[in-house]
């Protein structure tokens, strides 16, 4: 049987959150897992710099921060032509909860939402979408990021589509 | 021009996480009961640290009400509650007190409707500080039950009664 804490070590995972009991609690429940390299970072610009410094593959994210918060942190990644890894997979973990909160940050290129207060299977399960279902990405005049449309990421060959079975003939 | 017309681009970007794990390893053991239960345990061994955080922020929710009684609201002073707001809200229901997260929340959603300087708004930031208060005091975990709905159907009575 194959250890998968063995191999989570070799992960970087980054955690931006300006709450500093969250940003440890969070590093905890990825720590549980078996992550090893873990770094904080306290707003958007210090992530940033570490990002730009280091080989980081994954981020989790808070909204609020300042001076630079998440959605500015998550535009400058996805967008700008200096983007050091524009591709990075991105866990939004935000206390910002209202629809339009989520479309906006799904608007700006986040890969996956989660709400505070949160759960550790929530965060295993946002953790698990990232590494095992990554979507494909869309670059376009006016946006670039995963595919907003999961659907949309079916083989072309259909073969994952659910099969009805067949109506019963009454004829 | 957006990600369904033809001329937008869909690429495959590598998978690193994945390219860094063997191809034997299955992340999907993260969801196994064990592992779970394991971190989930992680958090709550923090619920006694969260009271103590809990009992910080609303002894300075309580402090900032007091200079709110005193002088006008004022943006800084706004910032303050709703910060401690976001503590409480982003906090309470991580470590199972979750009434705690839904009043937080709702003082928070306010607070961010307040433009203009008026005495109502003190009395609505007061309820909820009480609120807060008697759930630390009384040690109330997971959504108050009955006493938890019409604690909230009364604030959300009072906030839109009063919201700009």
């Amino acid at each position: 049987m194959i250890n998968l804490t063995a191999y989570l070590k070799r992960i970087n995972v980054l955690i931006a959150d300006p709450d500093d009991k969250i940003r440890l609690l969070v590093k905890d429940v990825l720590l549980q897992a078996g992550f090893t390299n873990v770094t904080l970072a306290n707003c958007g610009e210090v992530a940033l710099e570490h990002i730009r410094t280091t080989d980081t593959d994954l981020l989790i994210t808070d909204w609020r921060m300042s001076p630079v918060n998440g959605i500015q942190l998550i535009d400058y990644l996805r967008k700008d032509s200096s983007s050091p890894n524009p591709y990075i997979p991105i866990i939004m973990l935000t206390g910002k909860a209202e629809l339009k909160d989520v479309a906006h940050a799904r608007d700006s290129g986040v890969t996956e939402f989660l709400v505070k207060p949160f759960t550790a299977k929530a965060l295993y399960e946002r953790l698990v979408m990232v590494i095992e279902n990554p979507r494909s990405f869309i670059i376009s005049t006016d946006y670039k990021g995963p595919n907003r449309r999961r659907r949309t990421d079916i083989p072309p060959n259909g073969e994952d589509r659910r099969i009805n079975p067949p109506l019963n003939d009454e004829s | 021009m957006n990600e369904f017309t033809p001329s937008a681009k869909l690429i495959k970007p590598p998978n690193k996480i994945k390219q860094k794990l063997s191809s034997a390893v299955n992340v999907r053991d993260l969801l196994n009961p064990e592992t779970v239960n394991k971190a989930q345990k992680a958090i709550d061994e923090r619920k006694d640290s969260f009271l103590i955080w809990a009992d910080e922020d609303i002894e300075a929710l309580t402090e900032h009400l007091s200079a709110l009684k005193k002088d006008t609201i004022t943006k800084e002073l706004l910032e303050k509650i709703v910060k401690c707001g976001e503590h409480l809200r982003d906090r309470g229901g991580t470590f199972g007190y979750e009434l705690i997260s839904l009043i937080a929340k709702s003082l928070v959603n306010y607070c961010l409707t307040i433009h203009q300087p008026d005495p109502k708004h003190t009395v609505v930031i007061e309820k909820h500080i009480d609120g807060l208060k008697t759930i630390l005091h009384e040690r109330i975990e997971g959504n108050g039950g009955v006493m938890g709905t019409e604690l909230i159907k009364g604030l959300q009575q009072l906030t839109a009664k009063y919201s700009q």
